[in-house]
């Protein structure tokens, strides 16, 4: 990750546990990434790999029993994780938001869309209630809901899925952030809503130059938006770099594993979907080395050590031990 | 605007477009038809509501037993404690419309006046009851720890007593006490209300009802908060960026509401049961207070030779009281958001 251009969001080693009957639990271990204004990061892995903990870290939302243990969160240089829940609230809104994957759930039922979208607008820009209003009905237009002068009076439940995503990106785009978290944002809907929310998060990008994180497990959804992309696994990230790099020539074979996975009908028809054996280990009892290590088709005896991230070329890392001794060029 | 299909571009619908693109249709515009009203939550409910005969039914009794208690003392024939010795023990008749009892009291004004003292009791204590309940049941959990403990503990324990004996236990209670303070209130201040016992038995009802009575509304609060808390929507509303006390009164409150609204409206009936069996049992409104209890109470000893005297006021308690019920019934289908048949 490159330091010439100035970071909007700089995750420096965050480390997340959280305390369960069982234990503690160490969600994200030694995290960094860089997210840069105007640019789409995406961060991939599989269900429970702390994608969503690193998300709710960053908005300072972790759960009661989840505590930031290590690292640092810089957004705009502002270290988020000294900051008192006042002072963070200010910010969440006008400089940080988050789209949520159910938008359904994420909207309150009993609340008119448009009442929604006002309370930001309200809340941190002191806007009267007709300026809001009329602000309200822009962002809706803006994302691309239509006639949105009569829907901004519907409820939730009177939109469709790809609609209330909509609507939610609008809430969370209404103080302009500078960063945009969006956790899963196409998730929960079918296929051809799903390219529309993320072109218009792309044109959203383009037009505002607000950084966007994109959190997904759906290595296609990368490929179509992410400038970079960073891949985690059990907590760890385990590569990351430029979208291109990392997807055409990948290093980590987990990364190679999930690019398997995914569909090509073009192609594909015949042949039988790709699975990755085994399960993702339970973060209570972690494997002393390379936490894929137990799934990974090319492990070796030097797997039982941790590895670290290391180049591969340019800004693309990877944690492997393969990456090192298959290419010695590159060590 | 309904979609007539014939006319759609939809090649599903209409085969015709399929074969001939170029048909001398329209061409198609982005325009979408417009959107019905929104329904909004309270309007369905309404529709809901009204749909309902039993619910109408007991929105019309409830409206006139209001009405009567507001203008009792005006449209009553008779006052209350009035008696007239030439007509004691009287069956129905046109002077007396409901007879009268015996020391010769109009029983028709004193329903009226009972009337007035179970709404007094049923709505005064209602209210009380919710700003107690819906304060403990969302402070609890909102300031956790030793205060949700403690809500928690005072409302089991609450719960743990049958509510009707626990609230004639306080009552029984707190009488002598307040009747012992009321000589020195009214020597200190010269005020003559504080010389009239039957101020006290209000004021005895209304405190031991209202110290008992907010336990379940207090529990139901609690486990709606504890659940709605949980709700992405409450994460969305921190994550831009809202306060705790913006969250409570903004989207727990209004989401609480309803089901509040149906215990409530519920529980009126139940609460003026509650202080006609209180009077009944001569710990509630004594005569020549009039409670429909009491009413009763007091028929009950010649109900062989007067029937008239119990049957007059247990009949408008049972109605009253049932058409609260109903009333508790309708609004619980029409607010609750998992009956949705429309």
């Amino acid at each position: 990750m490159s330091d010439s251009e100035a970071a909007l969001l700089e995750v420096r080693d965050l480390c997340v546990e959280f305390a369960t009957q069982r234990g503690t639990v160490r969600a994200i271990d030694g995290l960094s990434f860089d997210s840069v204004a105007g640019e789409i990061t995406g961060i991939v892995g599989e269900s429970g790999c702390g994608k969503s903990t690193t998300a709710l870290a960053i908005m300072g939302l972790l759960p009661e029993q989840g505590r930031v243990t290590r690292g640092d969160l810089r957004l705009q240089g502002t270290n988020l994780l000294a900051l008192s829940p006042p002072a963070l609230r200010g910010l969440r809104g006008p400089a940080m938001s988050m789209v949520f994957q159910d938008a359904l759930a994420a909207l309150d039922p009993t609340m008119r869309v448009g009442r929604q979208l006002m309370e930001p607008l309200t809340l941190h820009l002191g806007l009267s209630r007709r300026a809001a209003h009329e602000r309200a009905i822009e962002l809706l237009g803006r994302v691309g809901i239509p006639s949105p002068q009569l829907r901004v009076d519907s409820y939730p439940h009177e939109f469709s899925g790809g609609m209330r995503q909509r609507a939610m990106i609008a809430i969370a785009l209404a103080c302009s952030p500078r960063l945009l978290i969006a956790d899963e944002p196409t998730t929960a809907l079918d296929v051809t809503i799903q390219r529309q929310i993320l072109e218009l998060l792309l044109e959203l990008r383009d037009e505002t130059g607000a950084g966007i994180v994109l959190i997904t497990h759906d290595v296609g959804v990368v490929a179509e938006t992410c400038d970079q992309v960073i891949v985690m696994y059990a907590g760890r990230e385990v590569e990351s770099g430029p979208a291109e790099a990392v997807l055409t020539q990948p290093a980590h074979p987990y990364t190679r594993g999930l690019l398997a996975c995914s569909l090509d009908l073009a192609h594909d028809r015949d042949r039988p979907l790709d699975a990755i054996p085994g399960m993702p280990p339970d973060l209570l009892s972690l494997p002393d080395g390379c936490p894929y290590e137990p799934r990974c088709p090319d492990a070796g005896p030097a797997c039982r050590q941790m590895p670290s991230m290391v180049k591969v070329s340019g800004l693309h890392q990877a944690a492997c031990w393969r990456v090192t001794e298959s290419d010695p060029a590159h060590g | 605007m309904k979609l007539d299909p014939a006319s759609t571009h939809d090649p599903v619908a209409n085969p015709a477009n399929l074969a001939n693109p170029a048909s001398e249709d329209p061409p198609i515009t982005n325009e979408l038809p417009v959107p019905t009203p929104p329904h909004s939550l309270w309007g369905d409910a309404r529709r809901t509501f009204f749909r309902n005969r039993m619910g109408v039914f007991g929105l019309v009794v409830a409206v006139l037993v209001l009405l009567i208690a507001i203008t009792a003392p005006w449209i009553a024939p008779y006052g209350y404690a009035e008696q007239d010795w030439n007509a004691i023990r009287q069956g129905p008749s046109a002077a007396h419309w409901m007879g009268t009892d015996a020391v010769g009291r109009d029983l028709f004004s004193r329903v009226l006046m009972g009337i007035r003292t179970a709404v007094l009791m049923g709505f005064v204590v209602s209210l009380a009851t919710v700003v107690i309940g819906v304060l403990a049941g969302s402070l609890g959990p909102l300031l956790g720890g030793r205060v949700d403990a403690l809500v928690v503990w005072i409302m089991d324990g609450l719960l743990n007593f049958p509510a009707f004996w626990l609230a004639a236990f306080v009552a029984v209670i707190t009488k002598p006490a307040v009747a012992t303070l009321a000589q020195p209130m009214y020597e200190a201040t010269g005020w003559a209300m504080f010389e009239n016992t039957l101020v006290f038995d209000y004021l005895v009802v209304f405190l031991c009802l209202s110290l008992v009575w907010w336990a379940p509304l207090g529990r139901l609060v609690r486990g709606q908060v504890l659940t709605l808390r949980e709700q992405e929507f409450i994460l969305a509303q921190r994550a831009i960026g809202a306060s705790p006390w913006w969250i409570t009164t903004r989207h727990l409150a209004p989401n609480v509401l309803g089901q509040v609204i149906v215990q409530v409206s519920t529980g009126i009936g139940t609460l003026m049961l509650a202080e006609s069996a209180l009077s009944f049992l001569g710990i509630g409104i004594q005569p020549p207070g009039a409670s429909l209890g009491n009413l009763i109470y007091t028929g009950m000893t010649s109900w062989r030779a007067e029937p008239h005297l119990v049957l007059m006021p247990g009949l408008t308690l049972s109605v009253i009281i049932l058409a609260f019920v109903f009333i508790g019934d309708a609004l619980s289908d029409a607010l609750n958001p998992r009956v949705r048949d429309r």
